[in-house]
């Protein structure tokens, strides 16, 4: 049994562009131990997004391998995908990506609807996740209604509302204000003391000195430089 | 929830292997209770976009409103005819010249009465008189109030104590629905003047009205005696419009045309099953025009519902991403649109159903109505008997619900199976 819980070999990415091929990952090796939170920097276009996708199991890579909890993510068919992208991995959007008509808790208890889980755990869990988030005193608001930093929370309640090993957030703080970042910031502490796997893609410079965070890993044009 | 930190370290992922331990018990119940959940969340996501789904409801009623009131209409027309046929006598004989009908000598009834297996020979005298006032023609039919049958219905009619001294009055009417409403708005008087070949003046009371159960044969029509009916068309005693006759056995049926057709050169035999032929064409040919009319109606509601889906909403490309990048598979996705789709499907349905069938046996199908009894010379002031042909209905049911569910649930599963990255975009 490997000691990494996520481990990505060789993965590359591209897209057709004018008959030839653009980048956008390049031989990218990467693991990550269990309970770890990573910080992955870098400038827009540099490829953070797209490692996310890949490790969310939300996009597939063109070669190369992921590997979560021993599992090769890729190779799953759409169903064991999709439980894997329920039931293991949280992702936090930049663009929150709420629907936007239902309310806080029907957007928190998005993933958990397709799990097979019975109503009563379902309540108590989009319950739980919405208290984490700080966010249960907007549980009927409709998500349209909100500021940019209750949508974020809502984001995060949804991604935890399944509780996966796995967070995975793009750019949390890019459309909030200092304090919403702040308070974040102490949230992804709370998240990892709980024993969750965070990796942060962000090129907010105050992620560069978090106390909790293990490894910060800058990422250029589809690698890791460093 | 929450998990303690110190044992994340020895834990390991179950993954997909949670799933594959999972009995087939487990499984389906799981599946059960998937499917319920996405049921609910199907009723929350339509409450919350009501507004956007309004546009495709109230065509989709339209649409089945439309269908089911023709469907209506002609199941009540061909029924109530059909029904009435049944008590027709089985032959009418007539005399035809030129395409024209003439009368036929009162005699020949001796020479049907002496073909086997004949019975309740009938000669009737009747026609269609033009009134200038009017500017239509109305039915005369003169009855033969010593014939029983005669007598009977007529009894039925306007009751046993009337029918005495209805008979009584030589110069009395029972008219149809649509003739006594024309005599009350243009007349003020409850009399018609007919005037007979020879200009004599034949005055006729309306004694009663014929009731509306029979409006779909009756409304313009007038019973009196036989002997007025005769001094309106200016026929002699010896001559009647034709015979009607009954043939019990109806295998004997073709022999006994063949024998009623010698008995005088230019006769035409009409049997019942013609006449049920000729019902049967005439509102198969009106409902069949309108339902490939509406069936042509089908393909651009398609369309529509197809470019609602394909194209217009990305808002709805954004939903079904999010959802996949949450965890849900293609045919999860499916099954909560296919259960949103099924709900628009039957309000549609059930509504338009519904309204169809108010329009047409309680408001009397206004507008629809005159396309059917166009033929008629008079407004038809008719209420159409409810009949309702179950085995069309679900035909309507599947014609309108499968296109319905193709155009969404094809873009949708298009949609689900592609890239959610893209679709979140």
């Amino acid at each position: 049994m490997s000691q990494y819980l996520i481990e990505i070999q060789d993965l590359e990415r591209f897209f057709a562009e004018g008959g030839g091929r653009l980048y956008v990952l390049q031989n990218l090796c990467l693991n990550v131990k269990r309970g770890e939170c990573v910080v992955l920097q870098g400038i827009s276009g540099s490829g953070k997004t797209t490692l996310l996708n890949l490790i969310a199991g939300i996009d597939r890579p063109d070669s190369g391998r992921i590997l979560v909890g021993g599992e090769p993510v890729n190779k799953l068919s759409d169903r064991f995908l999709s439980i894997f992208r329920g039931r293991h991995v949280g992702m936090v959007f930049q663009h929150y990506h709420l629907i936007d008509h239902l309310s806080v808790s029907q957007n928190v208890a998005v993933p958990l609807t397709a799990a097979d889980m019975g109503f009563a755990e379902q309540r108590q869990r989009v319950r739980q996740a919405m208290a984490l988030a700080n966010i249960s005193h907007k549980a009927d608001s409709t998500a349209a209604t909100l500021s940019g930093g209750e949508k974020q929370r809502v984001a995060i309640a949804r991604a935890l509302a399944s509780d996966p090993e796995i967070i995975l957030c793009d750019e949390p703080t890019a459309n909030l204000d200092r304090a919403n970042a702040e308070a974040l910031i102490v949230l992804f502490e709370k998240l990892h003391n709980m024993g969750k796997t965070v990796i942060i893609a962000t090129h907010d410079p105050r992620f560069l000195s978090l106390p909790f965070a293990s490894r910060v890993l800058r990422m250029e044009q589809g690698e890791i430089v460093s | 929830m929450s998990r303690g930190s110190a044992d994340t370290g020895k834990r390991v992922i179950p993954l997909t292997l949670s799933f594959r331990r999972q009995t087939v018990w487990d499984l389906s119940t799981g599946i059960i209770m998937t499917h319920r959940k996405i049921v609910l969340f199907a009723i929350d996501n339509l409450g919350a976009e009501l507004s956007r789904y309004r546009g495709i409801l109230l065509l989709s009623i339209l649409l089945v409103f439309i269908i089911s009131s023709v469907i209506f209409l002609t199941a009540s027309l061909r029924y109530t005819l059909l029904e009435a046929l049944d008590a027709e006598p089985d032959f009418v004989v007539q005399k035809v010249v030129a395409d024209h009908q003439k009368t036929l000598p009162a005699t020949l009834g001796d020479g049907i009465v002496e073909i086997a297996g004949t019975t309740k020979i009938t000669p009737r005298v009747y026609g269609r008189y033009f009134l200038e006032g009017m500017q239509r023609s109305i039915l005369v039919m003169g009855v033969d109030f010593l014939d029983e049958q005669s007598h009977r219905i007529l009894e039925e009619i306007i009751g046993k104590t009337d029918l005495n001294h209805f008979l009584s009055d030589r110069h009395a009417m029972i008219v149809g629905r649509s003739v006594a409403a024309w005599m009350r708005e243009h007349r003020g008087e409850k009399q018609l003047y007919f005037v007979s070949p020879r200009g004599k003046r034949i005055r006729l009371k309306q004694y009663a009205v014929l009731p509306e159960n029979s409006a779909l044969f009756s409304s313009d029509m007038v019973l009196t005696r036989i002997e007025n009916a005769r001094r309106i068309f200016g026929m002699k005693r010896s001559e009647v419009s034709d015979f009607s006759f009954n043939a019990p056995n109806e295998i004997e049926w073709e022999l006994i045309k063949v024998k009623v057709a010698s008995l005088a050169h230019g006769l035409r035999i009409v049997d019942k099953k013609e006449s049920r032929k000729v019902y049967e064409e005439m509102f198969n040919f009106s409902g069949s025009f309108f339902i490939g009319m509406l069936v042509m109606m089908l393909i651009p509601f398609g369309m529509i519902l197809y470019q609602r889906y394909a194209q217009v909403y990305t808002s709805e490309m954004r939903m079904i991403g999010i959802l996949r990048a949450t965890g849900w598979s293609i045919g999860n996705v499916l099954m909560l649109k296919s259960a949103e789709t099924v709900m628009l499907i039957l309000v549609g349905y059930v509504t338009g159903v519904a309204l169809a069938y108010l329009y047409v046996f309680t408001a009397g199908a206004p507008g629809l109505a005159s396309v059917f009894l166009g033929a008629w010379n008079l407004p038809a002031a008719y209420q159409f008997t409810p009949h309702i042909d179950f085995f069309v209905l679900a035909s309507v049911f599947l014609l309108y619900a499968l296109p319905f569910s193709a155009s969404v649930l094809f873009p949708v599963w298009k949609i689900a199976a592609s890239d959610p990255v893209k679709a979140m975009r």
